[in-house]
């Protein structure tokens, strides 16, 4: 346990500090796509982190388990950057109350390293936590992952000293007395493998989750299949509704089985936010095309569409036929297509909902010799991409 | 075999070498799928031109592509493809032989936008720069926005000689828009942009950060 403390601690400091950037210095983030910071100069990635804006996600739910008793939670995580930008390093402040059958508390610091590679997302985790109340006073969780923007597998091993919640052992082994607290029950360590998947219908998300434990001294659920969905209600709050079985995670204090859960989810700026920006516009999300390299002479081309139904788009790329792009798996609003092209200099129009052709927002614009304006849109060189990243 | 077999078989090979791979290229098959036989052919004998020249065929094509796909008329797409030799050619006298298609093309647009062959001519000892492209779209866009020419060249210039980078380049155009949407004239914001990405980088030195 205390070799795990150890190693995930240094691997937190190794991956705030490094000058070399674990991440890759956004290997495969494009230029304008979230990630990309344009005035990261010579910072390194702590620095980095501590300039972007952190925001809370302020989560209260309650549940109703399998066996009619009653759980109220608070989840709290402060995010540098936001978490929703999947950016390619995150530092997290978490804070955790539970309470129902018992009350236990939870802060903890955690670092998310990621790397893109072509349309996949590879991720690594690292949670250190301390807990007080009726749970495990230390716990380190280690988490690596994958997956296509739809579909993730996760591998989580969570060490954790102080044993488990007395509810938790009260669920799985009846009949045994409660024990009291002490503060010094056994240590543990479980490993759990989850593959889940998301879908999208509307503003509202849908996520399935299945997993199964190895390892660890569970006796009640090791296999889970439980489903959530995220309906967005108004700006940044949202309902998250969730049902089905789901495993015990002693680090949480979680009893796990049967459940059935409703929580609001809420994005609270920092009070920085609030001040008066000397640079508008605020949108977050790019306007103008970005251009991923998928490989060499392959690129990603995502426009942010809002509100479209149907987006195509024309030019050099396509010798001039008209394709009908994708709607992106991770938000409604981008839209995608993959060109086989050389690098160079290419020239675009799209239309929207079968409107006029139009240059997309945020390319340069030149006279297409027709009457028009095509959009310049530039197929970076491997050096370019390295001299942006 | 006689010597007059040889030397005629010799002089087809010749023939063959010097004119076929022109030839080939003149007869695009997307020139003669895609536009009306009148057309395609007008378009193929200005390509087969160009290329005699050493100007690159491929965005010749592609500028018919685009006029059919338009749905200009075949007057429209010859008059098109012939205004691009033209501006290809002048550009390409203006900054060297051996400039890339990419910067080629985008020093055509500049003259397309107004700027004149020996404005052009002053950006040619950049010309072997990787951000040379750009550059010259850096130079597009500023005129694009109605920033004098002969200030937009200065700018650009001063950007090359200070080696700023392709990525540099892409940003002025973010930060000119965002300072024009805050109420800048465009000449000032160019101006105070391109200065600061000279002194500071990318960032602008505006303390611009782009947020999660």
């Amino acid at each position: 346990m205390r070799c795990a403390a150890v190693a995930a601690a240094a691997w937190v400091l190794i991956a705030a500090v490094s000058p070399s950037d674990t991440a890759g210095q956004g290997r495969g983030v494009p230029r304008g796509w979230p990630g990309e910071s344009g005035d990261t100069g010579s910072a390194g990635p702590l620095d980095r982190l501590l300039q972007e804006q952190p925001r809370l996600l302020v989560r209260p739910m309650a549940a109703v388990l399998g066996d009619g008793t009653h759980e109220q939670r608070l989840n709290v995580l402060a995010s540098w950057p936001a978490a929703d930008t999947a950016p390619d390093v995150a530092l997290h402040l978490l804070f955790g109350l539970a309470a129902g059958g018992d009350v236990y508390t939870r802060s903890g610091l955690g670092v998310d390293i990621a790397y893109p590679l072509g349309p996949a997302r590879f991720t690594g985790s690292a949670t250190v936590a301390a807990g007080f109340g009726n749970g495990p006073r230390q716990t380190v969780s280690l988490t690596l992952g994958g997956g296509l923007p739809g579909l993730r597998l996760e591998v989580r091993t969570t060490w954790l000293q102080s044993g488990l919640t007395e509810s938790v052992r009260r669920s799985l082994e009846p009949g045994v007395p409660m024990l009291p607290e002490t503060g010094a029950g056994p240590d543990g360590r479980y490993t759990d493998g989850e593959l889940s998947a998301l879908h999208r219908v509307g503003p509202v998300s849908l996520r399935l989750t299945a997993g199964q434990r190895f390892g660890g001294e569970t006796h009640g659920t090791r296999q889970w299949l439980f489903g959530e969905a995220d309906i967005p209600v108004w700006r940044r709050f949202g309902i998250v509704l969730a049902g089905g079985v789901r495993p015990e995670r002693a680090d949480l204090a979680q009893p796990g089985g049967r459940f059935a859960q409703v929580g609001l989810r809420m994005h609270i700026h920092s009070t920085r936010k609030e001040e008066p920006d000397p640079a508008p516009p605020p949108d977050v999300r790019p306007a103008a095309p970005t251009v991923v390299p998928l490989e060499p002479d392959v690129y990603l081309v995502r426009l942010y569409v809002p509100g479209a139904r149907r987006v195509e788009l024309k030019g050099d790329v396509t010798d001039w036929e008209v394709v009908a792009m994708r709607r992106s798996d991770e938000d409604p609003d981008v839209w995608e297509a993959t060109f086989r092209k050389p690098a160079g200099v290419y020239h675009v129009n799209i239309r929207v909902d079968g409107g006029e052709w139009v240059v997309p927002p945020g390319l340069l614009a030149v006279p297409d010799r027709f009457g028009g304006a095509v959009g310049v849109l530039d197929f970076p060189s491997t050096q370019e991409v390295n001299d942006a990243t | 075999m006689s010597v007059r077999i040889i030397t005629g078989l010799a002089l087809v090979c010749a023939l063959g070498l010097t004119f076929g791979p022109r030839h080939a290229l003149a007869q695009d098959p997307r020139l003669h799928k895609r536009l009306d036989p009148e057309t395609a052919a007008a378009v193929a004998a200005l390509v087969d031109s160009a290329s005699t020249l050493g100007l690159p065929a491929e965005p010749l094509v592609q500028k018919a592509l685009e006029g059919q796909s338009k749905g200009a008329s075949g007057d429209a797409i010859v008059r098109a493809v012939r205004e691009l030799i033209r501006d290809l050619a002048t550009a390409r006298d203006a900054l060297g032989d051996d400039v890339g298609v990419d910067a080629l093309l985008l020093a055509a647009a500049a003259l397309d936008a107004g700027a004149t062959p020996a404005q052009l001519e002053r950006l040619r000892p950049h010309r072997s720069r990787e951000s040379f492209a750009g550059g010259l779209a850096g130079l597009v866009y500023l005129m694009s926005r109605g920033v004098p020419a002969e200030q937009s060249l200065d700018l650009i210039a001063a950007m090359l000689n200070a080696r700023l980078s392709a990525a540099e380049f892409a940003s002025l155009q973010r930060l000119v828009e965002r300072d024009m949407m805050a109420g800048t004239p465009p000449a000032e914001a160019a101006a105070s942009r391109a200065q600061a990405l000279i002194r500071h980088g990318r960032s602008g030195g505006f303390g611009d950060r782009v947020r999660p």
